[in-house]
């Protein structure tokens, strides 16, 4: 996946991981990187810009905290931004189903496609999205 | 590039950072103690203190990139506060103004001459200026979802800003000759002025420094946008364009007195026309038709065309002719 595909879908996934919970930016990486199977193994600063400018929109709150004997700034979501990971999500899904019926034309993968575009979340939070990009992209 | 210690790393992406500074401090606090858990991690691994420190300065990615996105990111912020506050300081001033042409001081500081000219002239510069600044830095990366033109929005900011200046002034000198109303009015135009400039000084310092798109070709991409929202609107759009192209083909020399993209100066004189005999059209509708103003008003506009045009990005600029090129001009 390129750079700038990536870019433009790093913001949605920063906030599908913290639907996890507050984590702080290493932390937030390696979610990043375990969820997706190591598919996203990106330069591990590019989540920093990304979430300054989540926490600029309102969509993210952050803080100093003592981890592990080290102070580290740790991210969590405000409402509206758990109401916009919801929203992302399901543009993701709806986005990524059609993208499946086109590129997959029918059988296996069109079925799968079309249980990803769901309208109901079927599976865990974040699984959507990753998983999602991994199947566009594969 | 490789660094031997996350100091080296850190002071790199510092020098580079051009978002302020307790941006700049938040930034690299943040990024040194990243840094610290992947060298600790690395020499959990098995390596040397230096090898670790080489490998996860690596794995952080490079600084240039990072302090670009950094960057980019917070010229936008500046821009879009800029603006904002642009904007209001225009309406508050505009207001002012119109209130100090109704009820004015019995002495009005400086002088008569300065009091009713100097806010009713510069207001509508500054309208247009900060206008074009709020077009490129608020609207356009809505509609767009992407920033257009932000270093002509810091230019349209900054002219905008030295324009509001005397405006400021001359409210402030007249706050305590007016009523309570147009007295707060005062105060505010000639408090928010300066914050404005200020906001604005920080936008121009953090805007990118490239040439970007024109400010037509972004209002272009605007209305495309905008009109691609609906199906009736795209199909107007469509109409629009088909029919705009057709008449292009059949009356070149004609419509070049309308393309605003391709024939600038052109352009400039249809619309200065135009705005003459549109704001004369209200003497008009009663019968009192007075050529000699129309034509002062046709040349005012066409004298701000030249003066503001390519600051304000409505005409290319001396050395950037892609966007003429991109759009096929014919000169």
């Amino acid at each position: 996946m390129s750079q700038d595909m990536m870019r433009g879908h790093l913001d949605g996934l920063v906030l599908a991981v913290l639907t996890g919970g507050p984590a702080h930016g290493y932390g937030l990486i390696e979610a990043l990187r375990d969820r997706s199977g190591g598919f996203f193994d990106l330069p591990e600063g590019s989540v920093y810009p990304a979430l300054h400018r989540l926490e600029r929109s309102g969509l993210v709150a952050s803080g100093w905290s003592e981890v592990g004997g080290r102070r580290r700034r740790v991210y969590s979501l405000t409402a509206s931004g758990r109401r916009a990971a919801e929203q992302r999500q399901f543009e993701w899904r709806s986005f990524s189903a059609a993208v499946e019926r086109v590129f997959g034309g029918g059988g296996a993968g069109s079925a799968a496609g079309s249980a990803g575009g769901g309208r109901t979340a079927d599976g865990g939070p974040a699984a959507g999205p990753v998983g999602g990009v991994a199947e566009v992209a594969s | 590039m490789t660094y031997r210690s996350i100091d080296a790393y850190v002071d790199d992406l510092a020098w580079r950072l051009r978002v302020g500074m307790r941006g700049r401090r938040r930034i690299m606090r943040e990024v040194a103690a990243h840094l610290a858990d992947l060298v600790a991690e690395e020499e959990a691994a098995g390596l040397t203190p230096q090898a670790a420190a080489r490998r996860a300065t690596a794995r952080f990615g490079a600084p240039a990139d990072l302090a670009a996105e950094f960057n980019r990111d917070d010229a936008l912020h500046s821009a879009r506060t800029a603006a904002w506050s642009l904007m209001v300081c225009v309406a508050g001033a505009f207001v002012a103004t119109g209130l100090a042409q109704r009820v004015a001081p019995a002495n009005p500081w400086p002088d008569n001459a300065l009091y009713y000219g100097v806010p009713v002239m510069l207001v509508q510069v500054a309208g247009f200026c900060a206008g074009t600044a709020f077009l490129l830095s608020v609207v356009a990366p809505w509609m767009l979802g992407r920033p257009r033109g932000l270093a002509t929005a810091s230019r349209a900011a900054a002219a905008a800003t030295v324009v509001l200046l005397p405006v400021a002034v001359v409210a402030a000198g007249n706050i305590g000759g007016v009523g309570w109303v147009q007295g707060a009015v005062s105060a505010f135009v000639a408090v928010a002025v300066p914050v404005a400039a200020g906001f604005s000084a920080r936008a121009a310092l953090r805007a990118e420094r490239t040439a970007g798109p024109s400010t037509v070709d972004v209002i272009a991409e605007c209305c495309e946008a905008l009109a691609l929202r609906w199906s009736w609107t795209a199909q107007l759009h469509r109409t629009v364009t088909s029919t705009w192209a057709g008449a292009a083909a059949r009356a070149p020399h004609l419509m070049s007195w309308l393309e605003l993209r391709r024939h600038p100066w052109r352009a400039a004189t249809t619309i200065s026309v135009a705005a003459g005999i549109a704001l004369k059209l209200p003497d008009l509708m009663i019968g009192d038709l007075d050529l000699p103003a129309a034509a002062l008003e046709a040349g005012a506009a066409y004298i701000g065309f030249i003066v503001f045009g390519g600051l304000l990005g409505l005409r290319p600029r001396v050395g950037t002719p892609e966007p003429l090129d991109a759009v096929g001009a014919e000169g």
